[in-house]
């Protein structure tokens, strides 16, 4: 809907539009010296820079000594509006709109609405501003050797983080609105002439089919636009480091920054990348190596241990050797429960820890880790619930399932852990084998925009050496290429 | 729709079913060493021919929060085969049995004299799925059931102390541990076999020597020096110690490595050599100034003392063992092998031909080192 | 990222993922019985027959880029004769899905679970089978290639642990045998090769057709070797008369294994897990294959429509036989003889029948 000529009726049907919006100002202000034009400016108390308001929009234009009917034939611009913007405005960024919805969406995004009486079209000022938390340490992914510097809620400072890391006029950056009432912000980064342009495609596509009503997170976006929703797996990875992302820019990837929250988004994510940390890239290479092969052996450790304990004291005592047999049958005198039963249930109470110390906040929540472990964990073997061997096994897979990199990769396969318990309490070793198959099938099928998700486990990549860079880590002097699966255009790095 | 159906059955059947080979692993007995005993007084039967011992540890005694003393606990019965005894053993235990661990078998001496039934208890372990096949065999001298209970009340590895002392003859020669697997297919090449003795002196069990088995059956025992003698000629020499009187004093010689070379062949008759090669260094000589051993000429000295007491021993093994006309040592193996054409031949007459094959032994004996003084 | 092409490492991965499988278990043990020590000669005897048979299939496929095997043979043989040939395949396929998972029923429940009952290995089985066996090729080839070093591993595993107490003069006497006996050695050595019949779906798939010649029969030397080491360690650790007495002397091997020193005891468990890996990965190959054919003769898109209701017929014909020493005769046997029309005499007359129309069409 269009603005009419007169100021007074624009005000009046913004002021329906924005009825019961009490944090909307409308500063009315008279222009110029001799002839006042009246003009008004909108905007939300709290979403814009004050002080940027007030002495670079009111102050200059209630100094301006522009006239509407000025005449002079030496000015350049005849039109009111691009007279005072390029003359009196001092704000940064000024556009002109004649839409009053989007005026509505401007302002609800916090720039400021410039409506000045007898002019067809209205002013949007520059003014975002609002309270943030600063640059702080990303608290999910902290390094001993590395940059601090972690995303923050707003878009625009963390693209700014992102730019100062790819000084590249290649590097770009598309904006987009997505959700129908959240209209959240969102930037798709990718360097030009490194990424793959069907990935790219295929972000975009996915991104504009999206038909929702808010993004809350990005979360909520990673969740409409991944392969299969159904998979317990992450198939987009998310970081609050902008280091993480510029990292992955260079390897071909596609990121993706949403407004409200710190957390970015890197498309694609395959095994390969959902086991390295960006501090894999700030230590030496010998140590590193040993360090990812320790993460895959947590993998399997977080997800088979419970189970494996369950199959070969339940079914299958003549697997191990004698000695340990006899140990283990020992530890498990008068215990009252089977050790499906005593599996599930520390299992549960791990859980029940977890979540409690997460949301107890501050100095209680790590005494209740303390407390918990000592008092669930010790007393329950003093008391002669639960074998202590139970409570190693399963304070070893918690841990494990902690040294992975990737929080939602972890969380995934502590999902399958308890399916496979439930799998080795009823086939033993083969119910576990069954399970195990049946994730590598899955992980074959699974693909992450195009590209297979075991990459490059299963094959893509091989021969060209991208084990070098997830299995283990080879010295960067023989990181020459890029890694193969995202078929970057750029192949070479050095 | 149809991925639910599927979702759907899959869960049902996990559900529905039992877990049939579920049992707690403290519910289970893990039998250890099992003995068998031929049961005299019913001769000929067949249901009752056998008295099976089990011995398996009190799990309550094992660990740091052990609660009990006894260590192990010995259950025998009559019984028509060791598996059979396991279920007529169910109604005096709390647990099933699991044999996954079984370490020792011992046989009884009287058990030995018959061939039919040693063929049945083998191929009844041969067969089974539920035993390991490194079993280790030994015979008893005496009955099984009295060793084992012997050995009852004494301190216990987990493993058990009979199956520790056995298993790995690497530090003594002085018997010949024998698994399962080997036991068999000695049968299958040569007939005859070599297995520990295990005898009860004081109270407690030692294994010395061995025991021939041919054909199946008890043939004769061997004693100490000679079992160590027939490890030479089978290539299995091991740390040994051996005494040897040179110019009046005691030599004491360990061995440390030691090579075998055989060979058969047929030249007016069957003709084999024996080659061995030890290496080792001098143990004990004297402290006397005017004797050192660090001069080569002594050396050599004792090195061919050395050498005739072996090769002495050797021999007269050897006769015996042509006596007795069982071929431990591996000729009739060794020519099966490496002379086939030759041995296709004179197979089905070994019987007569081993007792008179001449034999040619040479030793070779090293002294290395002399230890840390002259 | 292309649709439709795969590598030819996933070629190979899957050639070598899918023949290695049941047939690993027994194969010493049943040349043991009829070749005795020389039942290596069969081994490479066998692999070595296979390699023109993968050169006429590399030349029928170069004769007609980017078409599968399907369209060729219709082209070549015509509709209706292609279409027999079709169905003996499908039959032949669900019997040795079934003759492969009542084996490896019986191997589970000897040596892991006794007592639970082999229908429900078997369905539980069939049905893990199925999630994959209804994806594309190139999935198969993925998972193929994150199986392969696995398979290879368990291969070192075996001979590592073995090497200790192997006893390398089992081997002799060589050069011994019944040379009469050879053909039946090579039969049986054949039949342990089932499963490259996967190379007739995946060949034209291939995205670099020049090289895949070579890289298959990379694999299938791979393969060769693998059960010649399954052999020489089976026939090390036994001797030549307790080799013919093991019904599954591959794992019987592990079993013996005893280092106490090293703390390694009863690995027999391991490898039992491993090998439901490669069993698992040899039975949705060939599991693909039946519903791709299937799917041809009913002129469906996709194979998909006929995996889930192959699972009973494979279920009923895999409990068919009483015990294990039927399965082996009656199944082993059928298998051996509809192996050779299947995988020899086919692609001859494919082949032929190909040359003969080129011919005609130039002329």
């Amino acid at each position: 809907m269009n603005i009419s000529k007169k100021l007074k009726e624009n005000i009046e049907t913004l002021k329906s539009i924005l009825k019961d919006c009490d944090d909307i100002i409308y500063r009315k202000i008279e222009i110029g010296d001799k002839d006042k034009t009246k003009a008004c400016l909108i905007f939300v108390d709290g979403l814009v820079d004050k002080s940027l308001i007030s002495e670079y929009a009111i102050q200059v234009l209630l100094q301006c000594t522009e006239s509407k009917d000025n005449m002079n034939i030496n000015m350049i611009k005849t039109n009111f509006l691009d007279r005072i913007s390029a003359e009196s405005i001092a704000v940064h960024d000024v556009k002109e709109e004649e839409d009053l919805d989007k005026i509505v969406d401007e302002i609800l995004v916090g720039e400021t609405a410039l409506l000045v009486d007898n002019c067809k079209k209205g002013l949007i000022l520059s003014s975002r501003g609002w309270p943030t938390r600063g640059i702080a340490e990303p608290e999910t992914e902290t390094v001993v050797r590395g940059p601090r510097d972690g995303f923050g809620e707003t878009m625009r400072f963390n693209t700014a983080l992102v730019r100062r890391r790819i000084r590249d006029p290649k590097m770009k950056l598309k904006a987009t609105k997505v959700g129908r009432r959240s209209k959240t912000d969102i930037a798709i980064v990718y360097i030009e002439d490194i990424v793959n342009e069907k990935i790219l495609q295929e972000v975009m596509k996915r991104i504009d089919e999206i038909d929702i009503d808010s993004i809350g997170e990005s979360s909520t976006l990673e969740a409409l636009i991944e392969d299969d929703y159904l998979s317990p797996f992450p198939q987009i990875e998310s970081t609050e480091r902008p280091d993480a992302v510029a990292a992955s820019l260079y390897e071909g990837r596609v990121g993706i920054i949403v407004d409200n929250t710190p957390f970015a988004l890197i498309v694609p994510a395959t095994l390969g990348t959902l086991f390295q940390s960006t501090e894999d890239y700030y230590s030496r290479w010998p140590i590193t190596s040993v360090i990812r092969i320790i993460r895959i052996i947590c993998a399997f450790l977080s997800v088979l241990a419970p189970a494996l304990y369950i199959a070969i004291s339940s079914f299958h005592p003549g697997l191990i050797p004698t000695v340990l047999t006899f140990y283990l049958a020992a530890s498990r005198v008068n215990v009252p429960f089977p050790v499906v039963i005593e599996a599930f249930l520390m299992e549960i109470t791990i859980e029940i820890l977890r979540e409690s110390g997460t949301r107890i906040a501050g100095p209680i929540g790590s005494t209740i880790g303390i407390v918990g472990g000592l008092i669930v964990g010790q007393a329950a073997v003093e008391a002669g619930i639960v074998s202590p061997l139970m409570i190693i096994i399963v304070a070893i897979t918690t841990m494990a399932s902690f040294a992975l990199p990737n929080y939602q990769w972890a969380s995934g396969l502590r999902i399958c852990r308890f399916a496979f318990m439930v799998l080795a309490a009823v086939l033993g070793l083969y119910g576990i084998m069954l399970g195990v198959v049946i994730l590598f099938a899955h992980f074959a099928k699974l693909k992450s925009f195009g590209v297979p998700f075991a990459s490059p486990y299963s094959g893509l990549g091989i021969k060209e050496g991208d084990l070098k860079d997830t299995l283990i880590k080879a010295p960067l002097q023989r990181l020459r290429f890029r890694p193969k699966f995202t078929f970057p255009r750029d192949k070479k790095r050095m | 729709m149809r991925r639910k159906l599927l979702i759907m059955s899959i869960i049902s059947l996990i559900l529905m079913s039992g877990c049939w080979d579920k049992e707690e692993i403290e519910q289970r007995l893990f039998v250890t060493d099992i003995g068998i005993d031929l049961n005299e007084e019913a001769k000929g039967s067949d249901v009752d021919r056998l008295i099976v011992t089990y011995q398996y540890p009190n799990i309550n005694a094992i660990g740091k929060n052990a609660t009990e003393e006894q260590r192990t606990y010995l259950i025998s019965t009559i019984s028509s085969s060791i598996f059979q005894a396991g279920r007529e053993f169910r109604n005096r235990v709390p647990f099933p049995f699991y044999y996954k661990h079984v370490k020792v078998l011992i046989v009884g001496e009287s058990l030995l004299k018959e061939e039919e039934l040693v063929r049945q208890i083998l191929d009844e372990l041969n067969r089974d799925t539920k035993t390991n096949k490194k079993i280790m065999i030994l015979v008893a001298e005496g009955k099984a059931r009295d060793i084992l209970q012997a050995n009852y009340s004494e301190d216990q590895h987990t493993d058990g102390v009979i199956y520790s002392s056995v298993r790995d003859n690497r530090s003594s020669a002085r018997f010949t541990p024998k698994t399962l697997t080997d036991f068999i297919s000695d049968f299958d090449i040569s007939n005859t076999t070599i297995v520990p003795r295990i005898i009860l002196e004081n109270g407690k069990f030692k294994i010395s020597g061995g025991c021939i088995i041919k054909n199946y059956k008890f043939l004769e025992w061997v004693d100490e020096k000679e079992n160590r003698v027939i490890n030479f000629m089978n290539g299995e020499v091991n740390l040994e110690t051996i005494d040897v009187v040179h110019n009046d004093d005691l030599i004491i010689y360990t061995i440390i490595r030691g090579d075998t070379k055989k060979d058969a062949y047929i030249e007016n008759g069957v003709k084999a050599s024996i080659n061995v090669e030890i290496e080792g260094y001098l143990q004990g000589y004297t402290m006397n100034d005017k004797k050192t051993a660090y001069d080569n000429k002594v050396l050599l000295e004792m090195e061919n003392t050395i050498e005739k007491e072996i090769k002495a021993e050797m021999e007269k093994t050897i006769d015996k063992l042509q006596e007795i006309n069982a071929d431990i040592i591996g000729i009739g193996e060794h020519m099966s092998k490496f002379h086939p054409r030759d041995w296709e031949k004179i197979q089905d007459s070994w019987d007569n031909i081993f007792p008179e094959i001449e034999f040619d032994v040479t030793v070779n004996v090293h002294i290395r080192r002399t230890g840390l003084t002259k | 990222m292309q649709r439709n092409t795969i590598s030819n490492q996933h070629i190979k991965a899957l050639l070598v993922t899918t023949i290695i499988g049941v047939g690993m278990l027994s194969l010493p043990s049943e040349l043991a019985m009829i070749l005795e020590n020389d039942g290596w000669i069969a081994i490479i005897l066998a692999g070595l027959m296979l390699i023109p048979f993968l050169i006429i299939i590399d030349k029928l496929f170069s004769m007609f880029p980017n078409k599968s095997i399907f369209e060729i043979g219709r082209e070549v043989m015509g509709p209706t004769i292609f279409g027999i040939i079709l169905i003996i395949q499908a039959i032949y396929t669900i019997i040795v899905l079934a003759y492969t998972v009542r084996i490896f029923g019986e191997v589970i429940k000897v040596y892991i679970l006794e007592t639970t009952p082999i229908e429900v290995i078997i369905i539980t089985m069939l049905l893990a089978t199925a999630y994959l066996s209804r994806s594309k090729i190139e999935v198969l080839g993925r998972m193929a290639v994150m199986i392969y070093p696995i398979i290879i591993g368990l291969v070192v595993f075996l001979l590592a642990v073995t090497l200790p107490d192997m006893d390398y003069t089992n081997i002799f006497p060589i050069f011994n045998a019944d040379y009469k006996q050879l053909p039946r050695g090579i039969m049986t050595a054949v039949f342990s090769y089932t499963g490259y019949e996967i190379i007739f779906l995946c060949y034209n798939y291939s995205d670099d057709n020049k090289n895949t010649l070579k890289y298959v029969l990379r694999g299938l030397i791979v393969v060769t070797c693998v059960y010649l080491i399954v052999f020489f360690t089976s026939l090390s650790s036994f001797g030549i008369y307790q080799l013919k007495r093991e019904i599954w002397p591959s794992v019987a091997v592990v079993k013996e294994v005893n280092l106490p020193g090293y703390f390694l005891e009863n690995l027999d468990g391991i490898m039992l897990a491993i090998w439901v890996i490669a069993i698992y990965a040899s039975l949705t190959s060939i599991f693909y294959i039946g519903g791709a054919v299937l799917s041809n003769i009913s002129k469906t898109k996709t194979h998909e429509l006929f995996i889930l209701p192959l699972i009973p017929i494979i279920y009923t014909v895999a409990l068919l036989p009483d015990n294990l020493v039927q399965t082996n005769e009656i199944m082993a046997r059928i298998i051996s003889y509809a192996a050779i029309i299947a995988r020899v005499i086919l692609p001859i007359i494919i082949f032929i029948s190909a040359i003969i129309r080129k011919r005609r069409s130039r002329a």
